[in-house]
């Protein structure tokens, strides 16, 4: 009979030393998976499942049973219940099943004046009923739809933090969670649903005044958006980092850096660590991320371990860099061999957890009996 | 007189204002069809250096955006005098976004620079089915298939694009090029297309080769 | 922040002067979290 309170006071202190810079007792695993791939592994479907709140608990518990990490190593971040109330146009379920995100202004390029002067007030009246349909019909209707899908998303998200803490005691998991409450760099916010990928490509270069001003406007919206309701165990910031590699550095200088720097200093003023994702390869900009406030926890998909352990070691925590693909194509020795060389580079000294280059989503990204081998060796062998 | 020189590099520098500057005065010369080729060809070899800027990594994937904006901005100035030979003249592209995606920008990148280099192209948007490919391609008769996709799903479904035009006996009639971000040398061989790329640019020249 | 769509605690009570120290302590905390809470759900839907 395992102890589960005994092994899950020893995780939390893995985390807890890890994101207080020091050294815990071995390399601490943080799995990322999303509810599609846990859906998939249980063979059930997703178009069905994700409108079913109970499906969670039953098909993660599938995950926890197969794969041993030391968080619940599965979260939901979407719903399509939310989507469809307020009939969304920004976050649609494909043929297959997953909910993805296709191009969209919610802003024109003649409202930046707008968005400067209140931004609120613009993404009130303006940017949401562009993204949802039903927030641009009549008053009493479209109350009656924010109404339902605020409801929806309360019930969804309360549904799901009472599951995972439910897996969290009967397996013995770590009190932790990085995915705590999530945020956007202000350009990224700018661009990702307003703007659109396209319309801040050109704005960059035809409006960057008005571009720059947008960015200073939003900080504090998304600055606040980050800010927890209150101080929890190991519970992080997550800023799911996008433009940047898309960028020439002195656009980044000028219209990403300032911005997203100021939010997650004052994030940690208040005293919330940010969990910022690189997403593709920020080695370019290793210098600024070297920057950020202490013990940031950074999670990069490409680049150089190395390059990221000499910059950013001994003053943050770095997850990441171990490319999901080999969980795929590789066999079992190699993916251990990989797992192994990555924490011989990113885990001495400590302020390194591990983890993929990427979020987990879909059954066929990976070989299951590949992902169980990965986790068994770093949780055997990477004692301090 | 318009010096394509300096047209070029004003493209290559994506200067919005100096291109569309430059061509409006050219289309207000009333010009004939070799001088308007000559200008369009020397858009082109500016979309060129745009491509050889990005894979020197000066260039990103927002500058190929304004890139793809800009030429479109000057096909619609130089349209009133390009005449009707010159459109589509290169060949013609069925493009889409694979079934199970919905990401589109590469792909619409891509569908300017083509047709700035005189393809003309089709496009059936994102969410694309093979069937819907097939039935494509029996109606237009394209030289060239393109198809897009971001998610590592997008790579199942080009294969049964491929797969569906073997099926239907139309697979030797188009040459298939592939794009994304998920698009390697090993995706390519697996999914049984002609060509890959991840630079749009690159892209079009590849269809260009099998063109001319 | 600069709009009439989000209220600070001061704010809300600067616009009902009828509530007194008794009621402000029963429902500050309650009315503030809702208010934070809905703001929340408008910048999640943006992002």
């Amino acid at each position: 009979m395992i102890d589960t309170k005994a092994l899950a006071r020893e995780r939390t202190q893995l985390f807890s030393d890890v994101l207080e810079g020091k050294v815990p007792k071995r390399v601490p695993i943080y799995a990322f998976i999303q509810q599609e791939f846990a859906i998939q592994y249980a063979g059930r479907d997703l178009a069905e499942a994700q409108w079913d709140s109970g499906a969670f608990e039953e098909v993660v518990d599938k995950v926890c049973q197969d794969f041993v990490t030391d968080n619940v190593p599965v979260h939901a971040v979407r719903y399509p219940s939310i989507y469809r109330m307020l009939g969304s146009k920004n976050w649609i379920m494909g043929s297959g099943g997953f909910i993805q995100h296709p191009e969209i202004e919610g802003l024109s390029a003649e409202e930046y004046d707008d968005l400067i002067a209140s931004p609120y007030n613009c993404i009130v009246e303006k940017v949401l009923p562009r993204l949802y349909s039903e927030l641009a019909l009549d008053s009493p209707t479209k109350a009656f739809a924010l109404a339902k899908a605020f409801k929806v998303y309360n019930d969804e998200f309360g549904t799901q933090a009472m599951q995972t803490a439910r897996l969290k005691e009967k397996y013995g998991y770590a009190d932790v969670n990085l995915f705590g409450t999530i945020c956007e760099a202000p350009l990224d916010f700018l661009a990702d649903q307003l703007r659109g990928f396209k319309g801040i490509s050109l704005d960059i270069r035809r409006v960057p005044d008005k571009v720059e001003a947008a960015v200073n406007a939003l900080t504090p919206l998304v600055t606040k958006m980050g800010m927890q309701s209150f101080h929890a165990k190991n519970t992080c910031t997550f800023i799911p980092l996008h433009m940047a590699p898309f960028m020439r550095e002195k656009d980044f200088a000028r219209f990403y850096w300032p911005g997203f720097k100021k939010q997650v200093e004052e994030l940690a003023e208040a005293g919330f660590q940010a969990f910022i994702y690189c997403e593709q390869n920020w080695m370019r900009y290793i210098d600024y991320l070297a920057e950020l406030p202490e013990r940031t926890v950074m999670f990069f998909e490409d680049g150089d371990p190395r390059l990221a352990k000499e910059k950013l070691g001994g003053k943050h925590i770095v997850t990441g860099f171990y490319p999901q693909t080999l969980l795929k194509t590789g066999n079992k020795q190699q993916c251990i061999d990989k797992a192994k060389e990555l924490v011989d580079i990113l885990a001495p000294g400590g302020g390194y957890i591990f983890g993929f280059d990427k979020v987990l989503i879909t059954l066929d990204s990976i070989k299951p009996e590949n992902l169980q081998a990965v986790y068994e060796y770093v949780a055997a062998n990477t004692d301090y | 007189m318009l010096d394509v020189q300096v047209l070029t590099k004003a493209v290559g520098d994506l200067d919005e204002p100096k291109v569309l500057d430059m061509l409006k005065e050219f289309v207000a010369t009333n010009p004939g069809s070799e001088e308007t080729e000559a200008v369009v060809s020397a858009c082109q070899k500016g979309m060129a250096v745009v491509g050889d800027l990005f894979d020197a990594k000066e260039y990103f994937v927002g500058d190929l955006i304004f890139a793809g904006e800009l030429l479109n901005s000057a096909l619609e100035i130089l349209k009133t005098v390009m005449g009707g030979e010159s459109n589509g003249k290169a060949g013609k592209i069925v493009l889409a976004t694979v079934e199970g995606d919905l990401h589109d920008i590469g792909k619409n990148i891509f569908k300017s620079m083509s047709e700035a280099a005189g393809f003309e192209v089709y496009d059936l948007g994102i969410d694309v089915p093979a069937s819907t490919f097939v039935e494509k391609v029996k109606e237009i008769k394209p030289e060239i298939l393109g198809m897009s996709g971001v998610l590592t799903l997008a790579l199942d479904s080009m294969k049964n694009t491929v797969d569906a035009l073997k099926e239907a006996g139309l697979r030797d009639q188009v040459k298939v090029i592939i794009g994304g971000n998920p698009v390697t040398e090993q995706a390519c061989q697996m999914i049984g297309a002609d060509a890959f790329t991840t630079n749009a640019a690159e892209g079009v020249k590849m269809c260009q080769g099998w063109v001319s | 922040m600069k709009t009439k769509y989000y209220k600070t605690w001061g704010e809300y009570k600067a616009e009902h002067p009828e509530i007194d120290e008794k009621q402000e302590q029963a429902m500050a905390a309650k009315m503030q979290d809702y208010e934070e809470n809905l703001f929340k759900f408008i910048m999640f839907l943006c992002v």
